[in-house]
């Protein structure tokens, strides 16, 4: 219910909120009173200790009447630090999975390009939300296994087996994890019947038989997937009901959003679809 | 030097089935941007209440259903009573992922026991490992344990604490909801119960703390085993707070109906199934594109 | 170390004719073992062995050449019998593992194959010796039921019907002629217990042969010498 008191990242040294200078924020310092990027700010966003402020005393001296602009949030994880939105949600004989579209880097949008459902067989979707750069590297480890999966057993994996490795993968690094938020999605190969499955970073799985939502609006995603899902949709209305769910969401959340595209896996095959979406 | 190191993590990376826990990305995690850590990651936890008490033909095991993320519920409907042998089955309070592998690490190890000496996994047997695993991670494996089960030397109940202390009792709680379970246990614990007395202990202790405890909620599962070897697993014993019969007898506004073609699609790609062919595709890796 | 692996090598040395001697003694160990057989069914496998001792003295109930590995899985072997259980150890870890690793049982080939890898491993590794036996598998799973022999060279063989150890050769003559392709599980237990009768020395009962079958239900399981008996009463 609370925090995990024994966090994977428990032995990492928690920063002093006097160290936390945020993207887009300058605040003149004793240092350098002169209210201007100075050039020992280095070009990821991060100065040196000296001229550094928290995010209170940005706050501070914003209500104080500097107009400098500020991030208007702190940042909760490392999960939240890229953005993005992952969900899946099954059908009658068919399942979706959809991701939005951005890559950010806090609240600088950097790409919009960035889709985080990747197919890893013909009927079998991963959904990766959290730290980008885990996102790829685990969807590449991935499609690793799976490949040596096939070669060695001459079969597509299915979708409950491939949910049980990934937990395995990830529980593997239990205690120095990938910052990502799997979502499976597929089709059982026996009986068209749908797979859905949801993960925290290392490896619970969450066995649903309606929806699972995994990103930085998550508490979006749940409510409006509560609100519209309805069981046994045919293939396209669950991509109508999905693909609302998922826009609302991301259009109340700064982090993700800048384009969606959405996965409906049937028994004919996947139709992929990208919607159009606010760009702000 | 630098190269080779990375060089060898990368072959470990993808290496498979190695035992232990793997530390690669520890270095990694811990040179991240210190602004980003000072909010830890929430794994998933099982907020919980689960509890056993022995009876006279065995024991009762039960616990709520609810995992939570921060304050979010994650799962509505997680499996909390765990197996571990055909008569030893273990609840689990924590962070879920632990509970979910130790179990099932627990579980595999009675399973290669068994078929080797031929007999029947013991309780007690399967005390020590669970504790000498959770004491040899020193707390950091974070599951709280009721384990319950029947032997050739009778019933027994255990609860297993993170660091790898021990009791055994007749009656136990463990997770957060432990208070309130407990309460009811010390009201209305008596010796020698008869099956259907300890099923209704258990139901209203754990009622106790889905009602009492924000970590817990849901439904009670129950799982009897007993002395003559019978078990019965009652998943969704309860389910007090299930929704379903309300959405369903409610007919929906129309707003919640979306109708077709509500979303603006700007692209549409159909891939076709490929029947009898999925098996031999060896897929390439598609990043940044689509 | 490097001293100790700069003067042991492999006992399985290359003849100047080609052939690795240790293995084809390997080989033979396993045809002196006593027979065992194996008859794959439409919906089933059994697998069936002598276990007659070599004193009167020796308690049978203790002797127990089937074993099983994984619930859809089970061995029985022609050859020496401490080495047969080096290997089950190893094959019920290997499965195990599998387990953890997929939640779903290891299917029979692979793990035939991992079982097949550890045997040739022996055979070109520093300070072992091959296994002196010949194993037969008997699985079911998504491919249906199925068969394997396993060889000390590591190699491996899918069969319909196949017998290994002392008296294979005519064993596989009598299955030749019995087997047909659209047995069911019942009859091949039968044929099982006739193949193995014609080179049984002396009176076949419940205690001196042992039978495993696997069906439909997938799971693998020795056959109590009840069952046995009944078996053997209904073929006389």
């Amino acid at each position: 219910m609370t925090f995990c008191t024994h966090s994977p990242l428990e032995h990492l040294p928690a920063c002093a909120s006097s160290e936390v200078v945020h993207l887009n924020t300058f605040v003149p310092s004793p240092s350098n009173p002169s209210n201007r990027p100075a050039s020992d700010v280095c070009s990821s966003g991060t100065t040196k200790k000296e001229n550094s402020y928290s995010f209170a005393e940005n706050l501070t001296r914003e209500i104080h009447g500097n107009n400098d602009p500020i991030i208007p949030w702190q940042l909760q994880s490392i999960l939240e630090y890229n953005g993005g939105a992952v969900v899946a949600m099954v059908g009658k004989n068919c399942v979706a999975i959809a991701s939005d579209l951005r890559y950010g880097v806090q609240a600088q949008t950097v790409a919009c390009n960035f889709p985080k459902v990747h197919k890893m067989s013909d009927r079998l979707f991963v959904g990766l939300s959290g730290l980008a750069t885990d996102i790829q590297t685990l969807e590449q480890l991935l499609r690793f296994r799976l490949n040596l999966y096939k070669l060695r057993e001459e079969r597509d994996i299915k979708p409950e087996t491939f949910s049980a490795l990934l937990s395995h993968i990830l529980y593997e690094k239990r205690f120095g994890p990938y910052f990502v938020e799997p979502l499976v999605a597929g089709l059982r190969a026996e009986d068209n019947t749908p797979f859905i499955s949801g993960m925290d970073l290392i490896g619970a799985p969450v066995f649903a038989k309606d929806f699972v939502v995994a990103g930085t609006c998550a508490a979006n995603l749940y409510g409006l997937c509560e609100s519209f899902f309805k069981p046994d949709l045919e293939p396209e209305q669950l991509f109508e009901v999905l693909s609302q769910s998922l826009l609302a969401s991301v259009d109340r959340d700064a982090l993700s959003g800048w384009g969606a595209v959405v996965h409906v896996i049937t028994p004919d095959g996947v139709t992929s679809r990208t919607l159009k979406a606010r760009q702000d | 030097m630098h190269g080779e190191s990375g060089k060898q993590s990368l072959r470990g990376a993808l290496k498979e089935d190695v035992p232990g826990f793997n530390f690669d990305n520890y270095a990694r995690n811990a040179s991240l941007p210190t602004e980003t850590t000072m909010h830890l990651p929430s794994a998933m936890k099982t907020g919980t209440t689960i509890a056993g008490v022995t009876f006279k033909d065995g024991v009762v095991l039960g616990a709520d259903t609810r995992a939570t993320g921060g304050t979010e519920v994650a799962d509505k409907n997680c499996e909390k009573i765990h197996y571990l042998a055909p008569n030893i089955y273990c609840c689990g309070a924590g962070t879920a992922a632990d509970t979910e592998k130790t179990t099932e690490m627990i579980s595999s190890q009675l399973d290669l026991l068994r078929l080797s000496t031929g007999s029947p996994s013991r309780v007690v047997t399967a005390c020590t490992m669970l504790k000498r695993m959770l004491f040899r991670y020193q707390g950091h494996v974070s599951a709280a344990l009721v384990l319950g089960g029947v032997d050739s030397s009778g019933a027994h109940l255990y609860q297993i604490y993170p660091h790898g202390s021990t009791d055994k009792n007749p009656y136990v709680t463990m997770g957060s909801g432990s208070l309130a379970a407990m309460s009811v246990f010390e009201t209305g614990f008596k010796e020698d119960m008869t099956e259907a007395e300890a099923i209704e202990l258990v139901k209203e202790a754990i009622l106790a703390g889905i009602y009492n405890d924000l970590g817990s909620g849901s439904n009670v599962d129950l799982t009897i085993i007993r002395r003559n070897g019978e078990v019965t697993v009652l998943r969704g014993y309860l389910t007090p707070n299930d929704v379903e019969p309300l959405r369903t007898s409610y007919k929906r506004p129309a707003a919640l109906s979306v109708p077709a073609g509500a979303t603006a699609v700007l692209s549409t790609h159909m891939d076709p199934a490929r029947p009898g062919l999925e098996g031999l595709v060896i897929e390439d890796a598609t990043a940044m594109t689509f | 170390m490097s001293g100790d692996s700069a003067y042991s090598f492999s006992l399985t040395t290359f003849s100047r004719t080609g052939k690795l001697l240790q293995i084809e003694y390997a080989l033979s160990a396993a045809q002196q073992g006593k027979t065992s057989l194996g008859i794959r069914a439409t919906n089933g496998v059994v697998i069936a062995t002598e276990k007659k001792l070599p004193s009167v003295l020796i308690d049978e109930a203790h002797v127990q050449k089937i074993e099983l590995i994984n619930p859809s899985t089970g061995f029985v072997f022609s050859g020496l019998g401490p080495d047969y259980r080096v290997l089950v150890r190893k094959s019920r870890k290997r499965a195990q593992s599998y387990f953890l690793q997929y939640r779903e049982h290891q299917p029979v080939g692979q793990l035939v194959r991992d079982t097949a890898g550890v045997m040739q491993e022996f055979t070109q590794s520093g300070g072992v010796r091959p296994f002196g036996l010949s194993l037969l598998v008997a699985g079911y799973d998504d491919n249906g039921p199925q068969l394997f022999q396993v060889d000390p060279s590591g190699a491996y063989f899918g069969w319909q019907a196949t017998a290994i150890g002392k008296n294979h050769v005519n064993a596989k003559n009598f299955l030749e002629k019995r087997y047909n392709e659209e047995m069911e599980l019942d009859d091949a237990v039968h044929t099982a217990l006739l193949t193995l009768r014609e080179g049984f020395e002396g009176e076949m009962n419940e205690s001196n042969i042992e039978i495993g079958i696997i069906g439909a239900d997938r799971k693998f399981r020795i056959l109590t010498p009840a069952e046995v008996k009944d078996y053997l009463d209904e073929a006389n």
